[in-house]
């Protein structure tokens, strides 16, 4: 009973934590792009605008009932809001694996990102299909691992970001995602899921400010 | 010139763009002396270079 009160207060803190910490990824390496006009910059940039919008749309559906809007157009509210979170989840996945694979693959284009997300995305919600989203994660994970290992086998490192965009993509795919997760996992589940995803995104925050502090140093 | 691996045609063609955008300047030293020195400017185009190499490494970009 309390669980279920408390509930949607967490949830709240989850997808306001994670939408400024995107938006905070998105803005802090701002000045780098315009700056070098690298692409893998750019994808890297605008994966985590993506999911800030993933959770701004996500945050908003959970809490239509609280918006001041006629109750009639409520369905239609939830429906557009869940079609933009799984078409931003598919965007977002996809640009952030092409942040480090568009030098290989040439003809990964910001057009076809958007395409072959829209097309997914109408795939999953309107032939009500949210196995998709399973696959795509197990796939994307699955091709991740391969390319880790390419990465351990090249320069025998470990620890890489790539591991910690393989942990991000898991959970966002699997966790958050896959609606099945989301009903059937114990509560206590997915707290640890939801701090984990943060410690990700913390984690990330941190790298870079760590990146652009020794440049301000240096400066100095 | 001769450790930028450039054509002097090349390099000149650079040497003039550098000066040209306020990255390196000229300063004459007597009657017959050249110094080229970085600018300020200069040196902080080559900090945020840096810091975006150290960003593309980082993140396997």
């Amino acid at each position: 009973m309390m669980l279920n009160q408390i509930s949607p207060y967490i949830d709240f803190s989850y997808f306001l934590a994670i939408f400024l910490l995107s938006l905070s990824i998105y803005f802090q390496t701002r000045k780098m792009q315009i700056f070098s006009l690298h692409r893998g910059i750019r994808y890297f940039r605008n994966a985590f605008l993506y999911f800030s919008m993933v959770y701004l749309f996500r945050f908003l559906v959970l809490n239509l009932q609280f918006l001041i809007i006629p109750p009639d157009l409520e369905p239609e509210l939830s429906q557009s809001g869940t079609f933009l979170v799984i078409f931003f989840s598919f965007l977002s996945v996809f640009t952030l694996l092409s942040s480090f694979l568009w030098k290989r693959y040439r003809f990964i284009s910001d057009n076809r990102l958007a395409l072959l997300s829209l097309f997914i995305a109408c795939v999953t919600f309107f032939i009500r299909l949210p196995l998709t989203l399973l696959i795509l994660g197990v796939v994307a994970a699955l091709f991740l691992v391969l390319k880790a290992y390419d990465s351990y086998s090249k320069k025998r490192q470990v620890i890489s970001p790539l591991f910690f965009f393989y942990t991000l993509l898991l959970a966002f795919v699997l966790f958050d995602l896959v609606p099945i997760t989301q009903q059937t996992m114990p509560f206590e589940f997915r707290i640890a899921g939801y701090i984990g995803s943060i410690c990700v995104f913390v984690y990330i925050n941190l790298k870079i400010r760590k990146v652009l502090t020794t440049g301000e140093d240096e400066e100095k | 010139m001769r450790h930028s691996g450039l054509s002097p045609q090349r390099f000149s063609s650079y040497y003039a763009k550098l000066l040209e955008k306020g990255f390196l300047e000229e300063i004459f030293v007597g009657e017959d002396r050249k110094l080229v020195v970085l600018t300020k400017k200069g040196a902080k185009y080559l900090r945020d270079y840096k810091t975006v190499l150290n960003f593309i490494r980082e993140f396997e970009l």
